[in-house]
C-alpha cells in the first residue's frame, strides 16, 4: 500500500511537472510544423494589339525606301520603275513620328517627310499619295560669275520639276524629268550677285505636288568680296551657313521685339519677331 | 503579350485612301482639340487632358495656343510636353492660375503632318461638382504651315466638356507600395496594387494606358493584392469594379501609376555667340526630349560649379572657356542623361611662353630699378 501510495504521489508530481513544462517550454518544442503555401496568381497583362500603318505614294524609280519611327529605321522597301511604293509598318499602339525617305539610284537621300500619328490598339491607318520631294545635287559648289551651275536629281518620271534659287531676287526654273525620272536644270550665273546662294526643288505630276526638297548651296565668286550674310537662307540669323540652336537662341533674345537691332531675326520683315519668323526658321532648319 | 490583329478598320476623318495628300485645298482647316472631348471626373480626383492637333492636309511646324479653364472647378497640377511632336519651345507651357489659362508656343524643325498628335498634357485636380469646359482662345491660338513663309493655317478648335461629380460613397481605396503617389513618376516597372476587399464581393479590374478603359464583368481570381511586371514606360490606370451579391457590377475605384525608366533622349547642344544678342557673350544652347515623364530640368557644370536648373540659352560663367563643361538633363522620374560639352583646357604652350616672358620682363625691370637706386645712394 505504501509503495502504491508513493507511486501515485510520484505520478501526481510527474503529471504536474509535465503540465508546468508545457506552459513554460516554448510551444515550438511541442508544435507540429505545418506549412501552408498559397500562390497569388499573377494577373495576365491586358493584351495589346499592334497597329498597322500603310504608306504609299511616289518616290524615285527603283529607289530604296525606308521608314523611320521616332528617328530609328524600322522598315525598308523599294519603289518600282515608275517610282511607286507601298510600305507597311506594324507597331505597338502609341504616339509616334514616322519619317518616309527614299534613296535614288545615285545613292542620294531625299528630304524626309514626317507624319505624327496617335495609334490605338488594332488600328490600321493608310497614308496614300505621299509624293516625296525630288533629290537634288549640284555639279559645283563654287563658280565664277557667268559660269553655269547644273542642278540634277530624281523624281517621278515625266513630272514637272520647279527649281527655286534663293538670291536677292528669287529665281524660278522648270524642267521635265525623263522616263527614268532624272531631271537636269542648268543655271547661268551671269546675273547672280557674288556670294552664297541656295536652291531647292519641287515636282508636280497631274494633280499631285511633292514636298520641297532639301537645300543645296553654291558660291558665286565675283569682283566684289561677298558680305558674310549675302545669299544666306532665311533663318540663318548669324550667317554661319547653318540654321540651328544658335539661331533659335538669338531669336529667343529678340522675341516679340519690334524692329529688332538685328534685322535678320525679323525674317519676314514685318516689323516684329513672332511665330511667323519662328515658322520660317524651322522650315530652313539644318541642325 | 502582343499579336497582330487581322481585323482592319480605317480611322475616320482625315486619312482616306483616295489621294488625301495629293489634293490640297485651302478649305481644310487644322483642328486643335482636347482629348478626351468629354469625360466624367470625380471631385478631388485628377483629370488628365491632352491638347492634340490634326493638321489635316498640310504639314505644320508651329503651334501656339491659350487654353481657358474654370478656376472654380479645376486647378492645374502639372503641365508637360512629354511625348509631344513639338521639339523646340519658344514659350514653355505656363499656367496663370488666377486667369485660368494655360499658354504654350512650340515648333518642330521641317514640320510634320499631324493626325491626333499630342501637343502637351495638362493634369487637373477636379475641385467641386459641376460642368467644366476647356476652351481655346481663338484670338491667341494659331498653327503655322511649314511653307517657309510663316503662313497661318486656317484653324478650328473644339472645346472639351468634363462633368465633375461628387466622390462615390462606395469608393474603394486603392494603394500601391511600389508607386505610392499617383502623381509622381517612378523608375520601376513592377507595379503592386492593394485594396481591402469586402467579404463576399467579387472584383474585376484592368490595367491600361487608356484612362477610359473599364474592366469587363468577369470576376478576376486574384483579390486584394495584384501585381504587374515588365511594364513599359507610360501612364497606367488601374480601374476596379466590384460585384456585391444582389447588386450590379460598378466601378468603385481607380488609381494612376506613372512609370518612366528611360532617360531623356535627343540631347542636343551648341556653343555660340552673336554680337547683337546677350551682350555678345558666349552661350550654350540645348534641348532634349523625354517620351514618358517629360523633361524636368537641365544642369550645367562648369569646372566645379553647378548651375541647377539651367535654362537655354545659358550664358557661360567662364567666357574664356577654359573650364570643362558638362550638360545634364533630368526627366521627372529622376533619370539623367549627360554629355561632355567640352573638356577643360590646360594652359597652352603659347600662353605659358607669354607668362614666362612677361614675368621675365617685370623681374628685369625691378632689378634695373634696384641697381640704379643703390648706385644713386652710393653717389650721395
Amino acid at each position: 500500500m505504501t509503495t502504491l501510495r508513493a507511486l501515485c504521489r510520484c505520478l501526481r508530481y510527474i503529471i504536474a511537472g509535465v503540465l508546468v513544462a508545457a506552459m513554460v517550454i516554448p510551444s515550438q518544442v511541442f508544435a507540429l510544423d505545418i506549412n501552408v503555401t498559397a500562390e497569388v496568381p499573377v494577373p495576365v497583362p491586358p493584351e495589346i494589339i499592334d497597329a498597322t500603318v500603310i504608306f504609299s505614294g511616289f518616290s524615285y524609280p527603283n529607289s530604296a525606301m525606308r521608314i523611320l519611327k521616332d528617328g530609328t529605321q524600322v522598315v525598308t522597301g523599294a519603289a518600282d520603275a515608275q517610282g511607286r511604293y507601298t510600305i507597311t509598318v506594324t507597331t505597338a499602339p502609341g504616339a509616334y513620328t514616322f519619317g518616309v525617305i527614299g534613296k535614288d539610284i545615285r545613292g542620294r537621300d531625299g528630304a524626309v517627310t514626317n507624319f505624327s500619328l496617335a495609334l490605338t490598339s488594332g488600328a490600321t491607318v493608310t497614308i496614300s499619295d505621299v509624293f516625296l520631294a525630288p533629290t537634288i545635287a549640284t555639279n559645283a559648289t563654287s563658280v565664277t560669275a557667268g559660269e553655269t551651275v547644273a542642278f540634277s536629281g530624281f523624281t517621278v518620271p515625266q513630272s514637272t520639276v520647279t527649281l527655286t534659287v534663293n538670291s536677292f531676287q528669287e529665281k524660278i526654273y522648270t524642267a521635265t524629268s525623263n522616263s527614268a525620272g532624272e531631271w537636269l536644270i542648268n543655271v547661268a550665273t551671269s546675273t547672280f550677285e557674288a556670294g552664297t546662294h541656295t536652291a531647292s526643288a519641287k515636282s508636280t505630276t497631274g494633280t499631285l505636288a511633292s514636298e520641297i526638297s532639301g537645300i543645296v548651296s553654291f558660291i558665286v565668286k565675283g569682283a566684289q568680296p561677298p558680305n558674310k550674310c549675302d545669299g544666306k537662307v532665311s533663318g540663318d540669323i548669324n550667317c554661319d551657313g547653318k540654321v540651328d540652336l544658335i539661331d533659335f537662341s538669338i531669336m529667343l533674345y529678340y522675341w516679340n521685339v519690334t524692329h529688332p537691332a538685328n534685322a535678320r531675326v525679323d525674317i519676314n520683315a514685318d516689323g516684329v519677331v513672332d511665330e511667323a519668323d519662328f515658322s520660317i526658321l524651322l522650315f530652313y532648319w539644318t541642325g | 503579350m502582343r499579336k497582330v490583329q487581322s481585323v482592319k478598320y480605317l480611322i475616320a476623318g482625315a486619312l482616306v485612301v483616295a489621294g488625301l495628300f495629293g489634293i490640297r485645298s485651302a478649305a481644310h482647316a487644322a483642328l486643335l482639340f482636347t482629348y478626351p472631348q468629354e469625360y466624367q471626373a470625380v471631385a478631388n480626383d485628377t483629370l488628365v487632358v491632352d491638347i492634340r492637333l490634326d493638321s489635316k492636309l498640310d504639314p505644320v511646324n508651329v503651334v501656339k495656343g491659350t487654353l481657358l479653364y474654370p478656376t472654380d472647378l479645376l486647378a492645374v497640377e502639372d503641365v508637360s510636353y512629354r511625348g509631344s511632336f513639338l521639339t523646340l519651345w519658344i514659350q514653355q507651357p505656363t499656367v496663370d492660375a488666377k486667369a485660368g489659362t494655360v499658354t504654350f508656343l512650340g515648333g518642330v524643325p521641317h514640320g510634320s503632318y499631324v493626325a491626333g498628335g499630342r501637343v502637351m498634357t495638362v493634369t487637373f485636380r477636379a475641385l467641386s461638382q459641376g460642368t467644366a469646359k476647356l476652351v481655346f482662345d481663338q484670338g491667341l491660338s494659331s498653327v503655322l504651315l511649314n511653307d517657309g513663309k510663316g503662313t497661318k493655317a486656317p484653324l478650328q478648335t473644339q472645346q472639351g466638356t468634363y462633368y465633375i461629380v461628387d466622390a462615390l460613397t462606395s469608393i474603394v481605396r486603392i494603394d500601391s507600395s511600389t508607386h505610392p503617389d499617383e502623381n509622381t513618376w517612378y523608375p520601376f516597372n513592377l507595379l503592386k496594387v492593394h485594396w481591402d476587399p469586402k467579404p463576399g464581393a467579387s472584383y474585376s479590374y484592368v490595367l491600361s494606358k487608356d484612362p477610359f478603359e473599364t474592366p469587363d464583368d468577369l470576376a478576376d481570381s486574384a483579390i486584394g493584392d495584384v501585381q504587374f511586371t515588365d511594364l513599359d514606360d507610360g501612364a497606367y490606370y488601374f480601374t476596379l469594379k466590384e460585384l456585391i451579391p444582389g447588386h450590379a457590377w460598378s466601378v468603385v475605384g481607380r488609381r494612376r501609376a506613372l512609370i518612366d525608366r528611360i532617360g531623356p533622349t535627343g540631347l542636343e547642344y551648341k556653343i555660340g555667340s552673336d554680337p547683337t544678342a546677350y551682350g555678345g557673350k558666349t552661350f550654350l544652347a540645348f534641348t532634349a526630349s523625354d517620351a514618358a515623364s517629360g523633361i524636368d530640368h537641365f544642369d550645367v557644370v562648369e569646372g566645379n560649379t553647378v548651375t541647377s536648373p539651367a535654362t537655354s540659352p545659358y550664358i557661360l560663367a567662364d567666357q574664356t572657356r577654359h573650364k570643362g563643361i558638362i550638360l545634364r538633363v533630368y526627366d521627372k522620374a529622376g533619370n539623367m542623361t549627360e554629355a561632355t560639352v567640352s573638356q577643360s583646357s590646360p594652359i597652352t604652350s603659347s600662353t605659358a611662353t607669354f607668362i614666362v616672358v612677361g614675368a621675365g620682363i617685370v623681374l628685369g625691370a625691378i632689378v634695373v630699378i634696384w641697381i640704379r637706386t643703390r648706385k644713386r645712394k652710393k653717389e650721395q
